[in-house]
């Protein structure tokens, strides 16, 4: 029999992994080009909800876990081809010609465009997960130290335990509806920008193939949101990313529970600590509650 | 049956892991358990017993003893007169309830009750004996009656060296834990319910005897070996958290709690999760 057993309820487990779930972030920024256009973006991102079951075989299972972007910016850039608005009469000559009319219009340059997913809230769909019990020595621990001496200069020994993730499935972010007619509306915009002040007015008729333009440029086969979808999950990978430091986070960066080794007792007063080394620590869970065990040193 | 069906946290550590903590305890803080006058403390010839303690202990300068004053010697004031002394612990058990690592003497039993333990300790100590060369060479001062002249300052104690005559006796004890709020906080103590010495006579020697170790051990247990709640659990992260709150399950649907059951130490918790 073990030394020493300490049980977590389910419940109370829980909490520990509202704990851990809190203290994730994660933020990138990065650009890349893709052909025809390049792209840019900014992400910051926590985690929110998500529900627990500990299951009888010892694994974790973690269930709708809200990823909220804090931050979600991107930009896209793309060179419009260049082609020319032909000129037409507005008062013709009744003899011959005109009398009143638009030259040829060029338009053609570089056009970005801005938008701001920020407040998106996606879904990591399933963590499956087994406890670890994992020990941890200092590396700026000196060979010659004592724990005292490691406990003194703040490098003690650590048993850690850790939600050992073996399956993290991130959903798709899903982009609304909205953000297509907003990409339309930019465009739209930009283009107008590159349009001179006079002509605007009298040439915003001809911007809807140009638009048409831009969605082939940017090969928006479908709909601007399939488009950004692909653009953030697939061609940025930020889904793959999420999946990794996700995973990396609860393995490796954060434990749910984490002591000294050897454990200091009777800390009070001018002597030095009482340190209790445990060995032999093992976590697991069933399906009603967290089991700790070890052995005393 | 789980752990933590009728509570949210749940503690239990084995006899044989509490008896391991007991070593850890007197190598890595000896001067709990070993007690002298300062002439037997600084000279190792003259303890009863060496104890083991580790490196960390003399390289932080920890004592190894705790310094007793001199035992007064009766009817000598001129000058007064006092004698070394050593008391050391030298060897401590735990035995939770059922009874298989302490054999208890029949006037504690035999056996331990339901939700008890008992305490086995070896315990040595002696009185330095002086030599009458010694006695002879202490001069006599002039003694100071009362009532009579202005009281003047009492003469130094004369501290006599002699060789100590050690002795041994077991002392077993039965107790039950307790939780108790020391300095507001809430500990785990061992409250005491019977304390035995074995192979003392006269009976009247062996009751002072034993209501001075009985006196010693309560105190003990609760001013040095009080453990909070939650050193006990080990620094469980959910133990200070703002949204959390922990206290000790009540009965029921806890029989006992703090248990002492199947060789174990057991305590449990329940927890309060604000919005």
């Amino acid at each position: 029999m073990s030394h020493l057993t300490l049980a977590a309820s389910e419940q109370a487990f829980e909490e520990l992994f509202k704990l851990a779930r809190d203290g994730f972030t994660f933020a990138k920024s990065d650009s890349a080009s893709f052909g025809p256009f390049s792209a840019s973006y900014s992400v910051a991102l926590h985690l929110d909800k998500g529900s627990i079951q500990l299951n009888d075989d010892g694994t974790i299972e973690i269930d709708t876990l809200d990823v909220v972007w804090d931050t979600l910016t991107l930009q896209v850039c793309f060179d419009l081809p260049g082609f020319t608005i032909p000129g037409f009469c507005i008062v013709p000559d009744p003899w011959n010609g005109c009398l009143v009319g638009i030259p040829d219009i060029p338009i053609g340059g570089s056009i970005c465009i801005p938008l701001n997913l920020s407040g998106l809230v996606s879904e990591i769909s399933k963590v499956r997960a087994r406890l670890k019990a994992k020990y941890f020595i200092d590396p700026g621990r000196l060979p010659g130290w004592t724990d005292l001496q490691a406990e003194f200069a703040g490098k003690p020994n650590k048993w850690q335990i850790f939600v050992d993730s073996d399956f993290v499935s991130v959903d798709p972010v899903d982009v609304p509806a909205t953000i297509g007619n907003l990409f339309e509306n930019l465009v739209e915009q930009a283009i107008e920008d590159l349009l001179p002040d006079w002509a605007k007015d009298l040439l915003m008729a001809f911007l809807q193939p140009v638009t048409d333009i831009v969605k082939a440029v940017l090969d928006v086969f479908d709909s601007v949101e399939d488009f950004l979808q692909d653009l953030i999950g697939e061609q940025f990978d930020l889904l793959g990313q999420i999946e990794t430091v996700v995973a990396d986070y609860f393995t490796n960066k954060y434990p749910i529970y984490w002591f000294e080794d050897p454990y200091p007792i009777l800390t009070d007063g001018p002597l030095i600590p009482v340190k209790i080394p445990l060995r032999n620590l093992n976590a697991n869970v069933n399906s009603k509650e967290m089991i700790i065990t070890g052995d005393i040193g | 049956m789980a752990f933590t069906d009728n509570c949210d946290l749940f503690v239990s550590i084995h006899e044989e892991g509490v008896n391991r903590v007991g070593r850890h305890i007197m190598r890595q803080r000896p001067s709990l358990f070993n007690y002298a006058t300062p002439d037997v403390a600084a000279n190792r010839e003259l303890w009863c017993q060496i104890p083991e303690f580790t490196t960390d202990v003399t390289k932080f300068g920890n004592p190894i003893f705790t310094i007793l004053p001199y035992l007064p010697v009766i009817g000598a004031d001129s000058p007064p007169v006092g004698l070394g002394l050593c008391v050391q612990v030298v060897h401590a058990q735990v035995d939770f309830h059922p009874s298989n690592v302490i054999d208890l003497p029949p006037e504690l039993g035999s056996k331990l009750n339901d939700q008890h333990l008992a305490l086995g300790l070896k315990i040595c100590g002696g009185i330095s004996c002086p030599d009458r060369d010694v006695l002879d060479a202490i001069p006599v001062t002039r003694s100071n009656p009362t009532g009579r002249d202005k009281p003047r300052e009492a003469p130094p104690l004369v501290p006599v060296p002699g060789k100590l005559l050690c002795f041994c006796l077991d002392v077993f004890a039965t107790a039950h834990a307790v939780r108790t709020f020391i300095n507001g906080k809430e500990r785990l103590a061992g409250e005491v319910d019977g304390v035995e010495i074995v192979d003392v006579k006269p009976d009247g020697l062996e009751a002072n005897m034993e209501c001075y170790i009985r006196t010693a051990v309560i105190l003990f247990l609760r001013q040095k070996l009080a453990i909070p709640l939650q050193t006990l659990f080990i620094n469980f992260p959910l133990f200070g958290l703002g949204t959390v709150s922990l206290s000790p399950t009540p009965k029921p649907p806890v029989p006992h709690n703090p248990a002492i059951e199947k060789d174990q130490l057991k305590a449990f918790i329940t927890m309060t999760v604000s919005p």
